[in-house]
């Protein structure tokens, strides 16, 4: 339910984020490179693009580029189902995530890229978004983010 | 080990004369390994050199190449390492039953079927890369040295200056994709397939499965 707490108890959300927040970095991993990072892909735009913005010559400099810079924010790690796959290029462990970020840690990704991440690294691996989804709690907006791993070492 | 460069007459320069062009003196398995050693070796320079290898997507600013960096595969990795695109898996397939050459013909035919999986970034990516590795094989890319028609030549990857053994005649190279799939890292995934002919020289043997010294 999103809006103010009827009740009152709720107050600003205050006590609420910073308790989450706790909660949150203690689940994360003490090796600063293992904790999840979001990463934007290199945005760039070419003179002999295709209609998906695939240049033909791969080799091609960019007209424009906008390369931004990875970004580490707290956030709750759910490792959920997935699927394995033995394949000849070797074991596909495509599992799922569900990451949760208050709205301040998401607003600074937003911040940060003016956009939305396409991937992030956790522990190795790559997972790339497959959808965002927002609640609220009271007036706390909470997004959750879905990820599949390309593959989970 | 780089893939050796064979000269236009189709020799390479170190090779014994007597086994310069012909397809006899190593039989069995280690034969089959030549082979796979050769058209892997022949994938890999020449994707080297049309430059898939040099990706630096995440550079900043963005380098050379815009793709994502391709990784040949030779077996499958360990479970333990991520495989991201954009991934290429060499494997073969299945030998057929060799047979004659043609009728009357003192050479046998040996039928290798090969792939190799793409599993790419992106739909460009992934056509490009599988439209490459199907010329690389048909010989239409003489600027990566890839020229005169579908022909892959076998080394003795044994010998300290690897030379010419005999060499693999190419057909029915194909792409194939799934119409459907389940998961998302197949979304952009091809199949090269293609079969590898190899001749065996029986004419100094009366059985068929006999090679020459």
């Amino acid at each position: 339910m999103a809006g103010a707490d009827p009740t009152g108890s709720f107050g600003d959300g205050s006590d609420f984020k910073a308790g989450i927040g706790i909660a949150m970095a203690m689940g994360l991993p003490n090796a600063v490179q293992l904790r999840p990072t979001f990463h934007w892909v290199v945005d760039a735009t070419y003179a002999d693009a295709d209609s998906s913005g695939w240049t033909y010559d791969l080799g091609a400099t960019p007209i424009s580029w906008n390369s931004i810079t990875d970004k580490a924010v707290n956030c709750a790690v759910e490792y959920q189902g997935g699927t394995e796959m033995g394949t000849i290029a070797g074991f596909e462990n495509a599992i799922t995530i569900k990451l949760t970020l208050l709205d301040a840690d998401y607003n600074l990704l937003i911040a940060h890229g003016g956009r939305p991440p396409d991937e992030v690294f956790i522990a190795n691996a790559t997972y790339t978004f497959d959808r965002i989804e927002q609640t609220a709690l009271f007036t706390v907006d909470v997004y959750t983010i879905y990820c599949t791993a390309v593959d989970q070492p | 080990m780089t893939y050796p460069v064979v000269a236009d007459n189709g020799s390479w320069p170190g090779a014994p004369s007597s086994l310069a062009l012909g397809p006899i003196g190593v039989a069995g398995g280690l034969r089959d390994r030549f082979i796979f050693n050769s058209l892997w070796e022949c994938i890999n320079a020449s994707l080297g050199g049309l430059g898939w290898f040099n990706a630096t997507r995440y550079d900043t600013p963005p380098g050379v190449r815009q793709n994502r960096p391709v990784t040949l595969t030779k077996e499958q990795v360990n479970w333990d390492v991520e495989i991201v695109p954009n991934t290429i898996a060499f494997a073969p397939e299945d030998v057929s039953d060799p047979g004659a050459w043609e009728l009357g013909s003192d050479y046998r035919e040996n039928r290798w079927g090969f792939y190799c999986t793409v599993i790419a970034e992106s739909e460009p990516v992934s056509i490009q890369l599988a439209g490459d590795i199907r010329d690389i094989l048909r010989g239409k890319l003489p600027e990566v040295g890839r020229g005169g028609g579908p022909f892959v030549d076998v080394f003795r990857w044994d010998a300290a200056t690897p030379y010419k053994l005999t060499y693999l005649e190419i057909e029915h190279v194909a792409i194939s994709r799934m119409p459907s799939y389940s998961q998302k890292w197949q979304r952009y995934m091809r199949d090269v397939r293609w079969e590898a002919l190899d001749y065996y020289d029986s004419s100094e043997d009366s059985s068929d499965w006999a090679f020459s010294p």
